[in-house]
């Protein structure tokens, strides 16, 4: 989000949180999401793009919904209908505004999602337990989606496919041209409804509570990514905004806004990049810019969470926080408590956890605890982008949390006998920090660089060599 | 507790510090001030020139034009001078600037390398004070910033199309610095519009949020310095361009559309180039004017142009007017318009390759040690 869509979407929320009576407030936040899930959509060479990924976000989440549907909230269809409309009427504007109604495409596009929603309804009728089977279809198609959208070759072919139907150059197609607006958050809050609801652990949700939960415009782009139970423990216990929360949903703006677009933005001009990394040619330098892209990434992203936590407060939306002081940690472990919380808390619940029990009831070769670790860590690096250095750097972390695990079991009754005495504690705390710090930092040497040969360069820099 | 007269009370302070702030930074013009403080020369090295950066990401640095801030990065602002150094400050166009060259590779790179000394013994240190536009005007305007720096002297490079009246206060550089430009025009009585120049930036203008890009420029510049310190890269030629025109176009015209085969004095500013001379030398520095080196063809057409810029017989006037005014007035004069081979020429009639350059540097060095007192 660029600063001008901050303020507008400020200006809307504190309107909404000041004016609109608690009894409108969801029905305000559905119409608005619709528009703010297009108008978000970054624009895209292939202009069809443009409106085909919201409208498919829209038809996603109504097929989920409609497969995690509770008895109360089945016949949601008035809202299913605005909703149609409303993306159908959106689209339209947003997409084409100098040119006449693509009539044809509309309508295939539409019945075809029509076609997805109405077909999930006639096959999901019957028994939970096939509506819970069915959506491991769902879970199947959009970990196919993040996959494809997150391969740059992929997106490269796709692009240079849509170019071609297009009429249009398919030299110039890249691998970022399909930018499916927050597709990596919605997918993720989509799969959670739905193993949510495959573990009896769904509240239930109406329509309109479903697709809020998904497209909330404050976190559609840059997370966090809340749970469902608690989203709309929120929604439905809308009040008028107070002063505290507006001081509050004010601070965290204003500190949003100062980390993003001051320090971040002005830290990566000379961050790490592919191109310093190849530039810098003395071993502080190198060292300066991997330091630089640490604290610029970190106050990029929890300035975007400062925003999107205070733009929720606004209306009433409590989101989860994303970042704890994590590069203050004295230990790996504890790092990951507090950098992208929301992100690690969903993995945790949804794959280590779920996996740790799978691999504890077979006795492996190996500590399943590596196992463990390094799967989970490496498709957090995936869902950054399906590259061999994102995959270096989740193995990276994985490593790390696996030797801090095994140091952390054999010395806890040393550590505890230290910890009474001041000094030594304070010894303890330092030097971990430190460690910890420059071992995240040198993981972003693999984060921040496209190829596994750049890091290794730039590694023999920082090294001396 | 939170309640809504602290609301209100918070929004009143704050709207009243934003306009107190905004009233007292247009009162007080703290740009200048800002400018001087600077990340260069104290947690990283002073630039080799002056900043410009047509492709800032690539190149760590950006096109500054307040005169202040583009001093302040430049390595001369925390030169000391030695007893023994003979100090040299080169001013021009791109070609001194070093267009398509890297830091290491300008004429003043190549000059240093070569450890001149004067016959006094004196070291002599050469400064690239170059800035890649042909416009003399601006060239005095650096000077005159320069020359608290205490120049033993100044090699002034200048060539046909840095003269053009009409295009003297048209650049950017010029055009941010109105009033100090007004005071050269008034001070030297320049043959200049002063009535071109912007006017005086109004109050709104003048505010915290007026000035925000030009904060917000300085705020990207010292940013660029750890790039730069990190690096040493202040420019990066680009990686493919078209090679100087050798094929030209079958006019004689001038790029103003004059084709009369008659030039006066007046169609040039060479009271420009006296005003600097009069300024050095106040200042009690040497100068010396180099007319500079420039392609010549030899294809298409080059029986009517020299290049793509001149046309032969305007350009022969102009050579012709410039030495016999160096010699009417006594100024120290050299003429290498054509010291460097054709096929050393890159981009434009003027930006030569880095060995031609450095060639050039050699006859330049011996001029500058011939004129050293």
């Amino acid at each position: 989000m660029e600063i001008t869509e901050i303020l507008i979407a400020a200006a809307v929320s504190l309107l909404i949180g000041c004016f609109v009576p608690e009894r409108w407030r969801i029905t305000v936040f559905f119409v608005l999401s619709l528009i703010a899930l297009f108008w978000l959509q970054p624009p895209l060479p292939v202009d069809r793009f443009i409106w085909l990924f919201p409208f498919a976000t829209l038809f996603l989440t109504a097929a989920v919904w409609w497969l995690t549907r509770s008895p109360e909230n089945s016949e949601n269809w008035q809202q299913i209908g605005l909703l149609l409309g409303l993306g159908c009427g959106f689209g339209m504007v947003i997409s084409r505004p100098d040119a006449s109604p693509d009539w044809l495409k509309l309508a295939t596009i539409g019945t075809l999602g029509l076609g997805t929603v109405v077909g999930a309804a006639v096959f999901t009728r019957g028994e939970i337990e096939f509506r819970k089977q069915a959506g491991l279809v769902i879970i199947f198609c959009l970990v196919v989606i993040l996959f494809v959208l997150k391969t740059p070759a992929l997106v490269r072919f796709l692009s240079q496919a849509a170019r071609f139907a297009e009429g249009m150059d398919t030299q110039s197609a890249s691998g970022s041209d399909l930018q499916w607006i927050g597709i990596s958050y919605i997918a993720f809050r989509l799969i959670a409804v739905l193993l949510d609801f495959r573990n009896d652990r769904l509240p239930a949700l109406s329509f309109q509570e479903a697709l809020l939960y998904v497209i909330f415009p404050a976190s559609l782009v840059a997370g966090p990514i809340d749970q469902a139970q608690r989203f709309t423990g929120d929604l439905r216990a809308q009040s008028r905004l107070d002063a505290e929360r507006l001081v509050d949903a004010g601070r965290r703006l204003t500190s949003g806004v100062f980390k993003k677009f001051v320090i971040a933005d002005s830290l990566a001009l000379v961050a790490l990049s592919p191109r310093i990394a190849q530039d810098a040619d003395t071993l502080w330098g190198a060292w300066l810019v991997v330091y630089l892209y640490a604290f610029q990434i970190f106050f990029d992203f929890s300035g975007y969470t400062d925003i999107a936590i205070g733009l929720g407060k606004l209306v009433g939306v409590d989101l989860p926080e994303n970042f704890d002081r994590p590069y203050l940690r004295q230990n790996l472990a504890l790092f990951w408590q507090s950098w992208h919380m929301t992100l690690t808390r969903w993995f945790r619940t949804y794959f280590f956890i779920p996996l740790t029990r799978a691999l504890l009831r077979r006795k492996l070769p190996i500590s399943d605890y590596l196992v463990a670790q390094l799967a989970t860590m490496t498709l957090i690096g995936l869902w950054h982008g399906v590259t061999v250095n994102f995959v270096l750097w989740g193995v990276w972390h994985a490593v790390g949390l696996t030797i801090h695990k095994q140091i952390a079991d054999r010395t806890r009754p040393w550590y505890l006998r230290q910890r009474q005495k001041p000094w030594a504690n304070r010894l303890i705390y330092g030097s971990g920090v430190f460690v910890t710090f420059h071992y995240v930092v040198l993981g972003w040497v693999f984060f921040a660089l496209p190829e596994p040969w750049m890091s290794f360069e730039l590694f023999g820099k920082l090294f001396g060599q | 507790m939170t309640n809504w007269f602290f609301v209100g009370r918070v929004v009143l302070k704050a709207t009243l510090l934003f306009v107190t702030i905004n009233v007292v930074y247009a009162l007080t013009n703290p740009l200048p001030t800002v400018h001087s403080v600077s990340v260069y020369n104290t947690l990283v090295p002073g630039r080799e020139r002056l900043p410009y950066g047509e492709n800032p990401s690539e190149s760590y640095n950006i096109t500054i034009l307040q005169v202040e801030g583009m001093f302040t990065s430049h390595i001369l602002n925390d030169a000391d001078k030695k007893n023994d150094e003979y100090r040299v400050f080169l001013v021009g166009d791109s070609s001194v600037w070093g267009w398509l060259l890297d830091e290491d590779e300008t004429l003043s790179a190549c000059l240093n390398r070569a450890n001149l000394k004067t016959p006094d013994g004196e070291k002599i240190h050469v400064y690239n004070l170059g800035y890649p536009i042909l416009d003399a005007t601006k060239d005095l305007l650096l000077l005159q910033h320069g020359l608290q720096y205490e120049p033993d002297m100044v090699v002034w490079l200048v060539t046909m199309a840095s003269l053009y009246p009409y295009e003297q206060l048209i650049h950017d550089v010029v055009r941010a610095n109105p009033e100090k430009v007004r005071e050269l025009i008034d001070r030297y009585n320049l043959a200049l519009n002063p009535d071109e120049l912007p006017g005086s930036p109004n109050f709104w203008e003048r505010t915290l949020v007026g000035q925000r890009k030009d904060l917000a420029e300085w705020l990207r510049f010292q940013m660029y310095g750890l790039g730069w310190a990190t690096t040493d890269i202040d420019y990066r030629s680009p990686e493919f361009f078209h090679p100087v025109q050798s094929s030209l176009y079958d006019s004689t015209m001038l790029f103003d559309g004059r084709d009369e085969q008659v030039l006066t004095r007046a169609d040039f500013s060479f009271d420009v180039i006296a005003a600097g001379v009069d300024m050095a030398q106040e200042a009690g520095a040497e100068v010396l004017i180099v007319n500079q080196p420039m392609f010549v063809s030899s294809g298409v057409n080059s029986d009517k142009r020299y290049n793509f810029y001149y046309p032969r017989w305007a350009y022969d006037m102009y050579h012709t007017m410039i030495a016999e005014l160096a010699s009417e007035n006594g100024w120290q004069y050299a003429d290498y318009w054509d010291a460097i081979p054709n096929e050393a020429y890159t981009d434009s009639s003027f930006h030569a390759t880095p060995e031609a350059t450095c060639d050039f540097a050699l006859l330049l060095g011996g001029e500058i040690q011939r004129s050293a007192p």
